[in-house]
């Protein structure tokens, strides 16, 4: 099973700055898991709702597809190199 | 041919085995033991894991000013590729009517319908060969897979 990344390193480099962060992505989703499951019985009742109006297949399948583009984000390296910039992005 | 092919064989012809077992036992052995590097097991590459986008500009233009040259290093996750076309295919039809129109305006003849998600393995298997060099006068946009 894919999980979505865990860590994001955040590189800073210029002629104030010059730091390295290792920021813990899998707090933010453990946060977003508890709002989700607190949001459960909401979105039950909405599901409820959009049915007969044809967008409960959309709403069933969206959760999934966006779980899944948070997983595929494992990997994403952005890196801006200028004169006297460079910023590095890295999604572990 | 090699020595588990040649005994195979040699069974068939002693008549300790049948065809059609002599067959079977062939097509178990062919993948890891043909090294001819005419197999078609070889011949297929892995999929790509990485896209990437390097561009390298010699001015960058920030509020009517240069600041010097720019290398950008983008790697996109192939995977983020596949789930994005996924999601794409959620997009109502109405919402896809708008989207087209916008791209034409643009010149961009480029229906989104077209991109399926039971299209998109062969899609990402065929970025393999990918390679995408533009050479300008001030910039440079290398796109590849990896």
């Amino acid at each position: 099973m894919s999980i979505p990344p865990c860590l994001l390193h955040l590189r800073i480099h210029n002629e104030e700055h010059n730091f390295g962060l290792w920021l813990p992505l899998f707090l933010a989703w453990l946060i977003l898991a508890v709002l989700l499951l607190a949001l459960l019985p909401l979105f039950i009742l909405l599901l409820i709702i959009a049915l007969p109006f044809g967008w409960g297949e959309f709403m069933l399948q969206l959760g999934p597809r966006l779980y899944n583009i948070l997983c595929a984000l494992r990997g994403l390296k952005v890196d801006v190199d200028r004169a006297n910039e460079k910023v590095e992005i890295l999604f572990v | 041919m090699t020595e588990n092919q040649k005994k195979i064989l040699e069974m068939v012809a002693d008549k300790k085995i049948t065809v059609e077992e002599a067959y079977r036992l062939l097509s178990l052995i062919q993948p890891s033991s043909d090294s001819s590097g005419s197999n078609t097991f070889k011949e297929l590459k892995p999929a790509p894991k990485y896209l990437r986008v390097i561009v390298d500009a010699e001015h960058n233009w920030e509020e009517g000013r240069d600041k010097g040259p720019v290398h950008i290093n983008v790697r996109v996750p192939v995977a983020l590729i596949r789930a994005g076309v996924k999601l794409a295919s959620l997009i109502p039809p109405e919402a896809y009517n708008q989207m087209d129109e916008k791209l034409k305006n643009r010149g961009l003849m480029f229906d989104l319908r077209n991109m399926k998600p039971e299209n998109i393995e062969e899609l990402i298997r065929s970025l393999n060969d990918l390679q995408v060099d533009i050479d300008g006068s001030a910039e440079k946009v290398r796109v590849y897979t990896e």
